[in-house]
């Protein structure tokens, strides 16, 4: 409490000067229980889910090499591809619905900005001690101590960022084959760079830029105003009721004294991440992750006052009016994602199970055969998108075409592509039409007629 | 010099860099995933340069990536260097 505001930050000489290290002080309140709960389950979520099977395979992969994402049951292809942008749509439409009703939760309690800095930070609290401690050790001179402390924070932070690399790519290579490969040094080139390079990533976003990745490098951070209007809430100090500010004794009268409530400890700004003063008004920097709400109010409960000068709060609740949640802005906002929710779910569900592809043979056109008929060779592609196997029935509808054999079936693995080679025959008879033919080649699943899919291929045959 | 906390500090040069690198990433993410979702780069490679042993689809998806976040990060970076405006009377 008896930092000052000058003294939690150092000043740095560079040349362009500016930025100033940040040393959030920790502090334990409401929020920031809520925020190591949503750090925790989304962390959890994150090295958990790769370990998850599903019907014999990882519930969760995004099987690149085999261009196949696994979502539990759903199998996603090449095709699907309009499934992922939709997605990202919702996402995206979802980030503007909630920034207009509460502001930066996302920022607060979801990105993995905010996420990862806090387990870094949690890190350097264990080895390096408490704010006041990590300020005394990057000031002293180097020495064993300094060494030991900052070595161990460099082994948990290094060791920690190497594990989330190898997570990571365990979303796109079975991970349990990534851990044996990695147990026996037998990594390939590319798993391995993308291990280092993801963990690269997060040893320096989280444990260097931290609150300088919001700042600078967030587009979100930048745009999200947009949302905002006077009935969205955000976390501000009540400048009403705060001002002025001053230091006061304990239970004397601060009122008859000419002060309001705030006593100016600066807390609020000590563990603020980003390193700003909330009592300045609402600053683009601020990620809204209620820090300075949790310092203030055990603040408010020492001096026995009400909590609440730094809360959630809108503009109009702060300018004693009324706030409005439905609105324009957020119906339009609700509207659209329920559509966009509900249309995906529905174009989910209605997506053809089975796709065909026929490919001619690229080696030869034709061929003619003993008896004077010309044959065509294909290759089907059989997508079987259904979370069962299949076995399909290949068929001719043209007159004048016969498949040979006339009927083949294949067997089709759940979530698999088959390549079927089947040959397609024409009549001598039939040989003084065009030299191309059109016919269409259709795949019924036997056990379910109603699965099916159809394609139309050319039929070459030599010129009179 | 400040005796804490210099490897903090990017500095207006570094800012910028940091920038381009960054935008550009995200470019090349967005390119990288548009691309191959429609492109399988397998049979494309068989074709122009047919060899015993095809290179991994991985590493086809990795060395796209790099090359467009190269040529996103050219443009990026004329971009950020036509913004910043000449001095009139240039610097020796």
């Amino acid at each position: 409490m008896t930092d000052t505001i000058k003294s939690g930050a150092q000043a740095d000489e560079s040349y362009y000067a500016a930025h100033q290290k940040v040393y959030p002080r920790d502090i334990a309140g409401r929020f920031a229980t809520l925020r190591i709960s949503a750090a925790w389950l989304l962390l959890g979520l994150f090295y958990g889910l790769p370990w998850l099977r599903w019907n014999g395979r990882q519930a969760i992969l995004f099987d690149l090499p085999a261009r196949k994402f696994h979502l539990f049951g759903l199998t996603l292809w090449p095709q699907d591809f309009i499934f992922l942008t939709w997605l990202l749509v919702i996402a995206a439409l979802s980030l503007f619905f909630f920034t207009a009703v509460a502001g930066r939760l996302w920022c607060g309690y979801a990105c993995p900005q905010t996420v990862w800095t806090e387990v870094f930070l949690w890190m350097e609290r264990v080895t390096e001690g408490d704010r006041t401690r990590r300020m005394k050790l990057d000031a002293a001179p180097w020495s064993l101590h300094k060494l030991g402390r900052k070595g161990a924070k460099q082994l948990l932070w290094v060791s920690f960022a190497l594990w989330t690399g190898f997570t990571f790519v365990g979303f796109f290579t079975p991970i349990t084959l990534l851990g044996e490969l990695a147990l026996t040094g037998a990594l390939g080139p590319w798993e391995s760079f993308w291990i280092f390079f993801y963990g690269l990533a997060t040893y320096g976003n989280a444990g260097f830029l931290r609150e300088q990745v919001c700042k600078y490098m967030c587009p979100y951070a930048r745009f999200q105003s947009a949302m905002f209007d006077r009935n969205t809430l955000i976390i501000t100090y009540d400048l009403e009721r705060g001002e002025p500010r001053g230091g006061r004794r304990k239970g004397s009268d601060a009122r008859s004294a000419g002060l309001g409530d705030c006593v100016d400890c600066t807390l609020c700004v000590q563990v603020c991440p980003t390193g700003i003063d909330i009592r300045a008004g609402l600053q683009y920097e601020c990620i809204a992750c209620a820090a300075c709400i949790d310092a203030c109010d055990s603040v408010m409960d020492r001096m026995h006052y009400p909590r609440g000068l730094v809360r959630y709060a809108t503009q109009n609740n702060l300018d004693r009016q009324s706030t409005r949640i439905i609105r324009p802005r957020i119906i339009v906002y609700g509207v659209l994602l329920l559509a966009l929710c509900a249309g995906f779910v529905i174009a989910l569900g209605r997506r053809a199970p089975v796709a065909l592809d026929v490919l001619h043979d690229r080696n030869a056109l034709y061929r003619p055969l003993d008896d004077g008929a010309i044959e065509n060779v294909y290759l089907l592609k059989i997508m079987n998108k259904d979370a069962i196997p299949h076995r399909f029935r290949v068929e001719l509808g043209d007159a004048g075409y016969r498949l040979d054999p006339i009927a083949p079936q294949f067997d089709v693995p759940a979530g698999e592509v088959f390549n079927a080679p089947v040959r397609v025959r024409r009549a001598a008879l039939e040989q003084r039409h065009d030299a191309v033919g059109r016919l269409r080649l259709r795949i019924v699943a036997t056990d379910a007629p109603s699965l099916q899919a159809q394609a139309d291929a050319r039929f070459f045959a030599p010129r009179d | 010099m400040s005796q804490v906390a210099n490897h903090e500090s990017l500095g207006t040069h570094g800012r910028i860099w940091l920038t381009v690198l960054w935008t550009s990433f995200l470019a090349a993410s967005g390119a990288t995933m548009v691309f191959f979702a429609f492109v399988d780069p397998r049979p494309a490679i068989e074709m122009l340069a047919p060899a015993a042993a095809p290179p991994s689809r991985t590493a086809l998806y990795s060395v796209g990536f790099f090359l467009f976040w190269m040529i996103a990060a050219l443009s990026a970076s004329l971009t950020a260097w036509l913004l910043s405006a000449p001095s009139r009377r240039s610097s020796p």
